[in-house]
């Protein structure tokens, strides 16, 4: 498969009173375009660290981050915030919506850094709206007003404004209830359908579910990889059995 | 209490940065400002001070001394309301010195006789003084002025003529010629009286208890010149002991009160910096004052902690700033008094000091007492919910959607007008600064060009030579003979040393007043008599007056005056006002108008003009060849030649020159006969009484004006870009605090720190649009009044346009310098925390 992202020996560590805490050790990774690659571990495994390394969020310590054949490790930060608003889109678990914005403009901060206000754009941000389940109603409406599923709809419609050639997610479901969850992630496995590369975050079995590829860290390191069919190709009961299957053997 | 400092200290600690930014601020405020009131109240004593060390007499009316008689003196003898008095002689004139590095300078300088110091002041010669050859004491002031020393030579030069005394030691004057005074041997003085022609006698006076000081002088002056046979009304100067005071305390506070108001800037730059840090802070810590008063502490103490904050820095700045504060008080009170002559023993107030200190820190208290009450509107869970006013339900302003071009000048000024009410005391604070700036800088630029203060201050059309004609040269003739020299652009006839009485009626005021006349023939012909209103005379009844003398007649353009020379009273329409600072009390009419008071008058002064290029000294050359040397030249020049016929000559010349100065003899004839040899001669080649130049003396004063000028000019600038970088600095640590998370979000969207700084530099960019054109109006206001009072301050749009752009640039790249912490936000830690 084609590889849109990888990584060569990434190291990442933080400096705690004077010591050195390694969070990802010399690991190497290849994310597929249009794989859906969701990472699980145990708390302090380096998930998120990886999913901010990867996604040029954050400098390796160590080691490449290579997006096509490019070396984003190298990148300082202003050159990384350029990279970040043409290739990715982020959902956050916080949903960090801007609380001082309606609906719309949250979406067209992120939209606007990275291209033209167009009569187009405007269409396409009513589109996608639409597409999560957020009624006209609520596009004048500020996040305060609306519940948490929504403003993680928001968030995914901001995330995808732009066409990110790849999406990150980080707990997505987290801080929903499982109804507003299960709809975030129906929004998910839709964009993955329409062929978006997405890397997600999770410790819930039911989010990984969802994806195609689950890869499995331990200390910093790989220690597992799972593939499954997309979700929806196959009967969703043997999906669910052979992930439950692979995190047990994980030590899940 | 000690809970409540705790929390404070916490704060501080960790807002280390703004704290410091503040301190700065705060220190800034204090010294400016509990100097400038030290000194103020310092400057009061002085002059009580100078009267009391010297013994000096209080009241003064100085007289020519070629109308000076003793008969004046009657008046004051036996009336019951003065207490005593005395009189002196003096010279006075403005000459070169010269000075052992700084070469000859010019300086304002009056001399007196030992004898004439000691009725005046309890004056103590040194035992030096009998001793050196030609001793001279001089005041203090001038010694810490010239870096002089005792035994030094001290040289005066004036009318091509040196004069070399010894200095014999330095004292601190009285008030009367306080600053200038030279005391020199009785022989010394005699022949300075001789060769000198500003020469005049001081009557010092002082009343008894309860006796009306003024009314004393002016009764004083009516009796002389009631007893005189001359017309005394432009060669009798009197003052009183309150005008004196009241005179030279404004001049004296002047740098004080310039200093009060850049820390009037300051202290309102704090108070909206301290409200708005705090309603940053309550926002930003509204969860941790939820979590404080849920685990036992109260809302009083919190707000207690943000009060006690900026009371703890406010006392830390007054530490700090007491010392410099005390420093800065005492150099203004020495600048002040040395502006007087004074050089003695001087001590700053420290009460005035200590109070405005104390001042200072109870309204940075009762600032963030005012805005710190508001954490009592947050209970707990209101403020684990963030309180109702992060949850914004207003209209969007701004919409993303009708963007048009960069996206980040929108976001930009919809954070502005999203958060308009907090801009407001931005607005206020550049606002004050740009005044500052564009006050200072106007004025420091165009006092800094003698060519313009001597264009705008003088009052009256400068001259590159100026002759004082004998009084036997037909002037029309001799203005037109010298109108045709290929050298000179032009002559002008004015009138010099004519003073009248001007009087409006029953409307006017002070009837008793003495106003300095200028005369020209035509008006038309002057350049630099700038005008604020109406027209120069161009009749023989018209007469314009300066801002001062009008205001002091009380008669306004269009009003009919009545002046007064030589007791014959004419009516005159006032048709302009005059700006004039170097000589404020000056009306104007033309020759004509002048001579329905004085038919018999004829110029005796010629303003040469020259044209472009012309060397000055080497016309006044070829002046002295065609018209003879200045008479004083032919006085005092020693008897020389070669031949007993030349030696004749010379002795014919002085003796000649002896009885034009001394007797005012117009015109000499003389016939020797040598053996059957006759040696004879007249005085037709002795046209120049004096001859001076008068741009470039003037130029020599106006460059002692610049650095004064220039100065000030330098402090309120630098004083406003401080004030304007300390503001925006403290604004934008606490924006960013508080918007911490928003631009860490957008950080995370993809914006980079370029990006986000400019968006936040750009944010104050209408709101110090809007500070900079209110400033202006307001410099242009001051400016002015400027214009109104002291002088005619010329300012071009295209100046203020400049300014007022370079004020806004220094203002965004402020901001985008301070906005530089933005950088180290980390979108990692944002989303770990």
């Amino acid at each position: 498969m084609d590889t849109i992202l990888r990584t060569e020996k990434l190291c990442k560590s933080f400096s705690n009173a004077g010591l050195q805490q390694h969070v990802i050790k010399n690991m190497d990774l290849g994310i597929g375009r249009g794989d859906f690659t969701v990472i699980m571990g145990s708390s302090g495994s380096g998930k998120s660290t990886l999913l901010y390394a990867l996604s040029g969020m954050d400098k390796p310590t160590l080691g490449k981050v290579y997006f096509g054949e490019e070396d984003i490790s190298a990148y300082d930060n202003d050159r990384l915030a350029v990279f970040r608003r043409k290739n990715c889109g982020f959902v956050f678990q916080s949903i960090y919506l801007l609380d001082n914005m309606n609906v719309i403009d949250n979406i067209l901060t992120g939209a606007l850094v990275a291209q033209k206000n167009s009569p187009e754009l405007a269409e396409r941000v009513k589109t996608l709206l639409k597409k999560v389940g957020i009624s006209e109603d609520m596009w004048k409406k500020y996040p305060n007003q609306l519940s948490g599923g929504e403003c993680q709809r928001v968030g995914i419609v901001r995330a995808v404004i732009n066409e990110p050639k790849i999406l990150f997610a980080d707990e997505p479901t987290g801080a929903l209830n499982s109804s507003s969850g299960r709809d975030v992630l129906d929004v998910f496995t839709e964009l993955h359908k329409g062929g978006q590369s997405i890397v997600m975050v999770t410790h819930d079995i039911k989010t990984a579910l969802r994806g195609s590829r689950v890869i499995y860290l331990r200390d910093g390191g790989i220690v597992g990889e799972h593939r499954m069919p997309d979700y929806g190709s196959d009967d969703n009961g043997k999906r669910r059995e052979s992930l439950q299957e692979f995190l047990n053997e994980m030590g899940w | 209490m000690k809970k409540i400092l705790r929390l404070s200290f916490a704060n501080i600690k960790k807002h280390k940065k703004e704290s410091i930014l503040f301190l700065i601020l705060i220190t800034l405020g204090v010294v400016l400002l509990s100097s400038a009131v030290s000194a103020v109240t310092g400057i009061k004593t002085i002059m009580p001070q100078m009267v009391e060390e010297s013994a000096c007499y209080k009241n003064f009316v100085s007289i020519r001394q070629d109308h000076y008689s003793d008969r004046y003196l009657e008046f004051l003898k036996g009336n019951p309301d003065v207490e005593s008095f005395d009189h002196a002689g003096f010279v006075t004139d403005i000459i070169k010195v010269r000075l052992p590095e700084e070469g000859d300078v010019l300086t304002d300088i009056s001399f007196v006789s030992l004898g004439g110091e000691c009725r005046m002041e309890s004056f103590e010669p040194g035992p030096d003084f009998g001793a050196a050859e030609h001793p001279v004491v001089l005041s203090s002031v001038m010694r810490d002025k010239y870096a002089l020393s005792e035994g030094d030579a001290f040289t005066i030069i004036w009318d091509n003529k040196e004069f070399t005394f010894t200095l014999a030691g330095f004292y601190e004057t009285g008030i009367w010629n306080y600053g200038s005074k030279a005391v020199v041997s009785e022989e010394d003085f005699a022949y300075l009286e001789n060769c000198m022609d500003d020469r005049y006698e001081m009557i010092g006076i002082n009343v008894t208890d309860g006796a009306d000081e003024r009314s004393v002088l002016a009764d004083f002056k009516a009796f002389a010149e009631e007893a005189s046979v001359n017309d005394l009304s432009g060669s009798v100067y009197a003052i009183s002991y309150e005008d004196t005071v009241s005179n030279n305390e404004l001049n004296m506070s002047l740098l004080s009160i310039i200093m009060m108001v850049m820390s009037a800037v300051i202290v309102i730059a704090i108070m909206i910096m301290i409200r708005f840090r705090i309603v940053s802070d309550i926002q930003e810590q509204i969860v941790s004052i939820g979590v404080l008063e849920a685990i036992g502490y109260t809302s009083g103490q919190i707000a207690a902690s943000y009060i006690a904050e900026y009371v703890l820095i406010a006392l830390v700045s007054s530490l700090i700033g007491i010392a410099p504060a005390m420093a800065m008080a005492k150099g203004l009170l020495k600048n002040a008094a040395s502006s007087v002559g004074y050089g003695g023993p001087l001590a700053a107030p420290v009460l005035p000091l200590c109070v405005c200190v104390a001042a200072v820190i109870l309204f940075i208290g009762v600032t963030a007492f005012s805005r710190a009450c508001s954490v009592r509107k947050y209970p707990p869970v209101m403020a684990f919910r963030k309180g109702i006013g992060t949850h914004s339900f207003k209209k969007t302003i701004l919409s993303l959607e009708k963007t048009k071009g960069s996206v980040h000048v929108r976001l930009a000024v919809k954070e502005l007008f999203g958060n308009a009410k907090n801009h407001v005391g931005l607005t206020v604070c550049i606002m004050a600064c740009t005044v500052l700036a564009l006050t200072g800088f106007v004025l420091g630029t165009f006092f800094g060009n003698p060519d313009r203060i001597l264009g705008s201050v003088c009052g009256h059309e400068l001259c590159d030579i100026r002759i004082e004609a004998v009084g036997d040269v037909e002037p029309e003739a001799f203005a037109a003979e010298l109108e045709e020299m290929p050298e000179v652009r032009q002559v002008l006839t004015p009138a010099t040393g004519i003073g009248v009485k001007a009087a409006f009626g029953d409307a006017g005021k002070n009837p008793d007043a003495s106003y300095h006349l200028e005369v020209y023939e035509d008006y038309a012909k002057t350049a630099t008599i700038l005008l604020t209103k109406g027209r120069l005379p161009e009749h023989e009844n018209e007469v314009s007056a300066t801002v001062q003398s009008a205001k002091m007649i009380g008669a306004e353009v269009g009003d009919t005056i009545t002046l007064e020379h030589g007791k014959v009273k004419k009516d005159y329409v006032m048709t302009g006002i005059v700006n004039s600072a170097v000589n404020p009390g000056t009306v104007y009419v033309t020759t004509s108008g002048f001579r329905r008071m004085n038919p018999a008058y004829a110029p005796s002064a010629f303003d040469i003009y020259l044209n472009e290029g012309v060397d000055g000294k080497a016309f006044a050359e070829l002046l002295r060849e065609r018209y003879g040397k200045e008479i004083a030249e032919y006085k005092d020049d020693e008897v020389q030649g070669e031949t007993t016929e030349e030696k004749i000559r010379a002795m014919a010349d002085k003796k000649m020159a002896e009885a034009m100065t001394e007797q005012g003899v117009s015109y000499m004839e003389y016939a020797i006969c040598v053996g059957d040899r006759v040696i004879s001669g007249s005085t037709s080649l002795m046209k120049i009484k004096t001859l001076t130049f008068e741009r470039e003396e003037m130029e020599e004063i106006a460059d002692m004006l610049l650095v004064s000028f220039a100065g000030i000019a330098v402090i309120m600038m630098f004083v406003s870009a401080m004030v304007v970088i300390l503001i925006l600095s403290i604004l934008m640590a606490s924006t960013i605090r508080r918007q911490y998370k928003e631009l860490g979000i957008m950080k995370g969207l993809g914006y980079t720190s370029r990006e986000l700084k400019f968006q936040l530099a750009f944010r104050i960019v209408p709101v110090a649009f809007l500070a900079v054109i209110l400033g202006t109006v307001l410099s242009l206001l001051l400016i002015e009044v400027v214009n109104a009072y002291v002088c005619k301050v010329a300012v071009t749009a295209f100046t203020v346009m400049i300014l007022d752009i370079a004020v806004l640039f220094y203002c965004f790249v402020c901001a985008y310098i301070s906005a530089r912490r933005i950088k180290k936000i980390s979108v990692y830690e944002l989303i770990s925390e």
